[in-house]
C-alpha cells in the first residue's frame, strides 16, 4: 500500500505534510504539521508502508508542541511510525475565563472567571486553592478545578469582541479553544470561529481586536490538566546501542576474529528465549529495575566510570518497581543479562573512516582501523510485558476520557492521570533494565578479550564510548519560541542528540556535543555521529537511529539462503555467529534501508553531524 | 481446513485464523502463534496448564489470550501445541486448557522471538469466521 497523502518539499532534506491534511479516512484534525527528514531518493520507499499517515496521526494527539517529526529511517509502527519524535506539553493547564476553555497563559486581571460555584468572578481575585471552572475539551463539559498557581507581570493586554458582544482580555501569546483546537490569539484574526461561555459553551465569531496597552496580567496554573498527553505503545523496551573502544587495531584482531567472536556468543546468552547466566531473586530484580546500571556495577559487572558514560547514567530515577506487574518480572528475571534475537547484536568493528578528527579524538577514536565494540539490545520480555500491561491501561483510559483517535495504537492518557503517571514509573524500570543488561554484556565482552588476548581489560583501554536508548520517551525541557518549556519528548526509533554544552551530557563532551551512536544492517556500515544546535532547536536534540527495514522477513527468507548470506560474509571478510540459521537471513543486508542514505540526510540537514564510520569485522546474531 | 494465514509486514508479522465459530478461531490463532515462535507439529503434550480469562471486549480477549500464553510461555521456557479452547462471546470470558512441554534445543524450531501482541489490525469476525492480529517481533 502506497500513501498517497501530500508532501510538500522544503528542501533537500525536509519533506512537510501540512496541517490540513485530512487523512486517508477525511477525518485527521492535524493540530500541527508532519515533517519528514529524507532525501529524494529515500522518500519514494518511505511512501510505501504508509507510515507518513503515522506522522500525519500523532499530529492529531492533544497537547503536541512543535512539528510531528520523523527521521530518515522512518518506517511503519504501531501508533507513532519508527523513527517518529513528538514533543507533549508538561505543563499547561485548561480553564475557562469567563469565556471559555482557555489554556490559561496570561489572562488580563479583568477578564471574569467562571468561579467553583457557578457565578462569575474577575481574575485578580481568585485565590490558590479556589476552585474555578475548566473546560474539557475531550468531554466537552466544564469541570471544577483547584487553582495551584497564580503569577502576575506586566504584558500587552488585547481585547477581543466577538459578534454577540462578549469582551474577552489576553495576550497575544494567549491559546484560545477553537474549531480546529487551541490557537494563540496572535493567530486568530476578525471573522474567526472561537468557543466562549456564556451559560453554556458555543462557538461565537471575532468582531473586534483592540490593544489596551500594557497591564497586571495572570498566569493560572490548575491542578486539573486535560490536554497534555502521552503516548503509550512503544518506548518501554528502552532498546539501545552501546560503543565501547579498545587500542587494538585490524592487525591485532583480525587473525583472532574467529576466536574472539566465538568468545563473546559463548559468554553472552543469545538467541529466542535467551536466558541469563546469573540467578536473581524478586528483591534483586527490583534494585535492577530501579538502579539500573548502577546495580550492575555495584554486583560487579563493570567500572564505576562506566555510568558516566550512559545517557542518563544509566537510570531513570522515577522508576518505581511497585507499577510493574508481577507477570513482567518473572519474564525479566531468568532473562537479565541476555542478547535476545532478531536485530539485536554484537559486533567487532573497525573504524573505516573520520570525518571530523577534532570530535573523533575527544571521543576516543583515534585512527582508522583502531577496533571498537558495538552492542546493541535492550529490556528482554520484560519490557515487552510491561509494554503490554500498560497498553491494556490505556486502551481503558481511552474509554474512560472517551478520546477520539485515528489509531487505537495510539492509546493514551492525561499527562497527570494516575494510568500516565504508572505508566511513566513502569517505563522507567523497563529502562533501567535495558541498562542493566547492556552493562552485564559489556562486562562479559571485556572479559572475552580479556581472555583471547591475555591483557586487562584496562589495559585494552575498553572504556565505554557512549550508550544511547533510542525508544524512550522523556521529561524535558527545550526552548520554544523563545520560551523554556517543559515536554514530554517522544523518540520513538529515534536517538537522542544534544549540542555541545548541554548540561545532560558528560563533562569530557561538553565542546562538541554528545555522542550519537546509528547501528547499520550487519553487513554494511556503523556510524557515530554528534549532536548540534540546528538539531536541538529542530528537532528537541533527536536524530536517527538505524537503518530501518526495508522488506519483511519472509520476504527475505523467500529471496536468500543461509549458504548465500554466509558466502556475502565471507566475501566481505565479515565473521558471523548466529544462533539461528534463520535470523541470518532474516537480518540480510539487503533486507534493510542503506544506512549512508540515513545519516548522509541527517548530516546534510544538520540535525547531528559524521564523525566516524565503523565497518563490521565479526557479529554475534541470536 | 486450513487453519490460519500469515499476513506478511515489512518489521512485524501477523495471523489471519480461521474456525467454525470464535472457540476455533482463537484456537487456531494460538496454533499460528506458536508456529511462529516454533513448530507446533514438533510439540508434545506433555503438560496441561489451564487458563481463564475476562476481558472488556471480544477483541481485547484476543489479545488477552495470546498476551497470556506469551507470558507463560516466556516465564516458564515451554512451548504449547495443542489449544481447547472455550469462548463465551457474551460474558466475554476465556477458559482453556493448554498442552505443551519444556523448550528444548535439540528438537524445537527455533523461530521467531515474539515481542508483544499488538492492537494493529486486530479483527474479531463472528460472521466470516476468522479473526486476525499482528505480533510486535
Amino acid at each position: 500500500m502506497t500513501w498517497e497523502g501530500p508532501l510538500k518539499k522544503i528542501d533537500e532534506y525536509r519533506y512537510e505534510i501540512p496541517s490540513d491534511y485530512k487523512g486517508a479516512k477525511g477525518n485527521l484534525n492535524m493540530k500541527t504539521s508532519g515533517l519528514i527528514y529524507a532525501s529524494g531518493k529515500m522518500i519514494e520507499s518511505i511512501k510505501k508502508d504508509n507510515a507518513p499517515e503515522q506522522v500525519a496521526n500523532v499530529a492529531t494527539l492533544l497537547g503536541i508542541v512543535g512539528k510531528s517529526m520523523a527521521m530518515p529511517d522512518i518506517h511503519w509502527g504501531y501508533g507513532f511510525p519508527i523513527g517518529g519524535v513528538a514533543g507533549m506539553d508538561a505543563e499547561e493547564g485548561v480553564i475557562s475565563p469567563g469565556g471559555v476553555g482557555y489554556d490559561i497563559n496570561c489572562i488580563s486581571g479583568e477578564s471574569k472567571i467562571l468561579m467553583g460555584d457557578g457565578g462569575l468572578g474577575e481574575i485578580k481575585n481568585v485565590d490558590i486553592g479556589e476552585k474555578v471552572y475548566v473546560f474539557n475539551k475531550e468531554k466537552g463539559i466544564i469541570e471544577k478545578s483547584d487553582v495551584s498557581l497564580i503569577l502576575e507581570k506586566q504584558d500587552k493586554i488585547f481585547e477581543v469582541t466577538t459578534k454577540t458582544g462578549y469582551k474577552l482580555y489576553l495576550t497575544l501569546d494567549h491559546p484560545i479553544f477553537t474549531p480546529y483546537g487551541m490557537k494563540k490569539l496572535k493567530y486568530l484574526n476578525i471573522g474567526e470561529f472561537i468557543g466562549t461561555y456564556n451559560e453554556g459553551f458555543k462557538f461565537d465569531l471575532i468582531k473586534k481586536i483592540k490593544s489596551k496597552g500594557t497591564g497586571a496580567v495572570f498566569d493560572i496554573g490548575v491542578s486539573n490538566k486535560h490536554h497534555n498527553f502521552i503516548a503509550n505503545n512503544f518506548v518501554v523496551s528502552n532498546c539501545g546501542v552501546r560503543l565501547v573502544k579498545t587500542n587494538l587495531t585490524v592487525k591485532d584482531v583480525s587473525p583472532k576474529i574467529k576466536e574472539i567472536v566465538d568468545s563473546m556468543f559463548n559468554n553472552v546468552p543469545s538467541g529466542v528465549g535467551s536466558r541469563g547466566k546469573i540467578k536473581l531473586n524478586m528483591n534483586q530484580l527490583d534494585e535492577v529495575l530501579e538502579n539500573g546500571a548502577g546495580w550492575a556495577v555495584n554486583n560487579g559487572y563493570g567500572w564505576n566510570e562506566d555510568l558516566e558514560y550512559l545517557e542518563e547514567n544509566g537510570c531513570m530515577k522515577n522508576a518505581d518497581p511497585s507499577k510493574v506487574s508481577s507477570f513482567a518480572k518473572q519474564r525479566g528475571l531468568p532473562q537479565l543479562g541476555s542478547l535476545g534475537a532478531g536485530n539485536h547484536f554484537l559486533e567487532i568493528d573497525r573504524v573505516d573512516e573520520i570525518y571530523d578528527d577534532k570530535i573523533a579524538r575527544i571521543f576516543g577514536i583515534k585512527h582508522k582501523d583502531q577496533i571498537m565494540v558495538l552492542i546493541h539490545t535492550g529490556s528482554r520480555g520484560c519490557g515487552h510485558q510491561i509494554c503490554t500491561d500498560h497498553l491494556k491501561e490505556m486502551e481503558r483510559a481511552v474509554r474512560k476520557y472517551n478520546f477520539q483517535l485515528p489509531d487505537r495504537e495510539l492509546a493514551c492518557a492525561p499527562v497527570n492521570s494516575s494510568e500516565a503517571e504508572n505508566y511513566f514509573k513502569a517505563m522507567a524500570c523497563g529502562a533501567n533494565y535495558a541498562w542493566a543488561n547492556r552493562q552485564m554484556i559489556v562486562h562479559w565482552v571485556r572479559e572475552s578479550f580479556e581472555k583471547v588476548f591475555s591483557k586487562k581489560a584496562e589495559e585494552l583501554d575498553m572504556h565505554i564510548i557512549y550508550d544511547v536508548c533510542h525508544n524512550i520517551a522523556k521529561l524535558e525541557e527545550h526552548e520554544l519560541e523563545g520560551e523554556r518549556r517543559k515536554l514530554y519528548v517522544h523518540r520513538k526509533g529515534a536517538t537522542r542528540a544534544f549540542p555541545k554544552g548541554h548540561p545532560d551530557i558528560p563533562e569530557k563532551y561538553k565542546s562538541v556535543g554528545q555522542p550519537v551512536l546509528i547501528p547499520g544492517d550487519m553487513g554494511t556500515a556503523s556510524y557515530v555521529l554528534v549532536g548540534t544546535e540546528t538539531g536541538m532547536k529542530e528537532t528537541f536534540g533527536s536524530t536517527c537511529h538505524g537503518a530501518g527495514r526495508l522488506m519483511s522477513r519472509n520476504e527475505a527468507l523467500r529471496r536468500w539462503r543461509t549458504e548465500d548470506i554466509k558466502r556475502e560474509m565471507d566475501k566481505k571478510n565479515i565473521y558471523v555467529h548466529s544462533a539461528s540459521k534463520k535470523v541470518l537471513v532474516e537480518e540480510a543486508p539487503d533486507a534493510y534501508k542503506d544506512v549512508n542514505d540515513v545519516v548522509n540526510t541527517t548530516h546534510g540537514a544538520g540535525i547531528s553531524l559524521k564523525v566516524a564510520k565503523l565497518k563490521p569485522l565479526g557479529v554475534v546474531k541470536g | 481446513m486450513k487453519k490460519y494465514d500469515i499476513i506478511e509486514h515489512t518489521a512485524d508479522i501477523g495471523i489471519k485464523a480461521y474456525g467454525k465459530n470464535l472457540s476455533e478461531c482463537f484456537a487456531n490463532a494460538a496454533v499460528g502463534m506458536f508456529d511462529i515462535i516454533s513448530d507446533t507439529k514438533k510439540i508434545k503434550p506433555v503438560g496441561e496448564y489451564e487458563i481463564s480469562l475476562k476481558s472488556d471486549t471480544v477483541e481485547e480477549l484476543l489479545v488477552d489470550w495470546l498476551s497470556k500464553l506469551l507470558t507463560v510461555s516466556d516465564i516458564n521456557n515451554i512451548l504449547f501445541g495443542k489449544f481447547d479452547v472455550s469462548v463465551d462471546e457474551e460474558k466475554c470470558e476465556l477458559n482453556a486448557n493448554v498442552y505443551g512441554e519444556n523448550f528444548d534445543s535439540e528438537r524445537h524450531t527455533v523461530g521467531k522471538e515474539i515481542k508483544a501482541v499488538t492492537y494493529h489490525i486486530l479483527e474479531v469476525n463472528k460472521e466470516k469466521g476468522y479473526v486476525q492480529v499482528l505480533f510486535d517481533i
